[in-house]
């Protein structure tokens, strides 16, 4: 059953690249606008890089929240799965982990070629990606649970936006600052460990949390 | 007010083989009692029309049966077990057809029905393209079904009845937008449905000729408190 709501997001993904890209390249333009409204010197870059990233990031996620379970409940899809289904977990977490192939995941890749762009030296490229790949997941975990939340509500943008904020602070913290700690010539184990536990934390509380509030909103 | 309706009467009998008993239900929706205290049992082969105004919960009542939506009070039993949170393993297979497609507009009539038979882990029945066929709308399987036209889509919604040999349909106007020829399909599909022993409960503004005879009739009109708004 998660295979299968997996496969078909990625062939509704398929479908509709346009919809599909619109986070990756929200996040493409306002990384590459940074370098161009502030000045394009490389050591100021360097040193607002890893907020830039991630603030730019976060955004982008954001951005794919929204239609995350609403078209679902249009269509009546949610009321089928809701039927077949044992319990709502999986089908939250099958939309999660989609949510994340798409929005996520491609991130963490392009985000190779804009930490180029930002004067990112090479060897802090692992810091990076490690912040990114533990991080991006957190993003769409929490933001399930906004998206469960506000999926009844017509104009729910603001809503959720609201909700899910204060939740991604912390993520934004360690994530930018794992990478801040290793421009600097510090370790960034400690950030990496914290992103990680939090990681395990969403994984484990956040699909029962959405699957709770869809229950609700089926109602 | 009688708590068992039409079938009551032979409640006791026919309970024993009964696939689904409802006891004492209760719904409301945006905090308005729709209808209270509705018992009935159907078994193996009935078929029941709920009816009722617009706006007095007929599709309220499908959605809590296929346990979408949770009642305020009472139980949906299958096969006399105990009550359930309708999770139970003895949970009949149901097929609901809703105002909703359960279509995705984005994907192709087959690849929709190909995603519910893989979900609904299809042992036996038709292939999806088999089923489209059946439905006289194998020649759309391979458009995406934001661009069918209304009767169109409500065929591939209905071509998900033939995936699976379900215990129970659950229809909500299953007749909305479908043409004469296609009406007519729908009947013979919910005779031979019935016959095969399968139960169908729905609700349609239009008459339908479900076959077998044995139709039961509900009104939800005797289960309401008081004068209800839509």
């Amino acid at each position: 059953m998660l295979i299968t709501i997996i496969k078909r997001d990625l062939k509704c993904v398929s479908h509709n690249l346009s919809d599909a890209v619109q986070p990756i390249g929200f996040f493409i333009i306002a990384a590459t606008l940074f370098p161009l409204a502030v000045a394009p010197d490389p050591k100021l870059l360097q040193n607002i890089a890893p907020g830039i990233i991630w603030v730019s990031a976060l955004l982008a996620t954001l951005l794919a929240l929204d239609a995350l379970f609403k078209e679902d409940f249009v269509d009546g899809t949610m009321d089928q799965m809701t039927i077949v289904a044992d319990s709502l977990y999986v089908v939250a977490f099958a939309r999660i982990v989609s949510h994340w192939l798409v929005s996520g995941l491609p991130l963490t890749v392009i985000c190779l070629i804009i930490a180029m762009m930002l004067h990112i030296p090479v060897h802090s490229m692992d810091a990076l990606i490690t912040s990114l790949l533990l991080g991006t997941p957190i993003l769409s975990m929490v933001g399930s649970i906004g998206a469960a939340l506000t999926v009844g509500q017509r104009y729910s943008g603001m809503l959720l936006t609201l909700i899910t904020l204060p939740l991604y602070i912390p993520v934004l913290i360690f994530g930018a600052s794992c990478i801040s700690a290793d421009l600097a010539g510090l370790g960034w184990a400690a950030e990496a460990y914290f992103l990680s536990a939090m990681l395990v934390l969403s994984i484990t509380l956040a699909p029962f949390a959405t699957a709770a509030a869809l229950r609700i909103n089926l109602n | 007010m009688n708590t068992e309706q039409e079938l009551g009467d032979q409640a006791d009998t026919e309970r024993k083989h009964s696939l689904l008993a409802v006891e004492n239900l209760s719904c409301e929706r945006s905090e308005i009692t729709l209808f209270s205290n509705l018992s009935f049992a159907l078994a193996k082969g009935e078929s029941m029309r709920i009816e009722g105004p617009n706006g007095s919960g007929k599709t309220t009542l499908l959605r809590t049966v296929a346990g979408i939506h949770k009642p305020v009070a009472g139980h949906v039993r299958w096969n006399l077990s105990e009550p359930t949170v309708n999770q139970s393993a003895d949970k009949p297979k149901i097929a609901y057809i809703g105002h909703a497609s359960g279509l995705r507009g984005e994907l192709t009539a087959i690849e929709n029905l190909q995603f519910y038979a893989r979900i609904n882990r299809i042992s036996s029945g038709l292939s999806p393209m088999e089923c489209l066929e059946s439905l006289g709308v194998a020649h759309c399987s391979a458009l995406p079904c934001m661009r069918l036209s209304a009767g169109q889509k409500q065929r591939v919604a209905l071509a998900r009845l033939r995936l699976n040999q379900y215990d129970l349909w659950l229809l909500d106007e299953p007749a909305t937008s479908l043409d004469d020829q296609g009406i007519e399909l729908l009947q013979k599909f919910a005779s031979n449905h019935a016959e095969s022993g399968g139960t169908t409960v729905y609700c349609s503004h239009q008459s339908l000729d479900f076959g077998l005879g044995n139709n039961a009739e509900i009104d939800l009109r005797d289960f309401q408190d008081e004068f209800v708004q839509c």
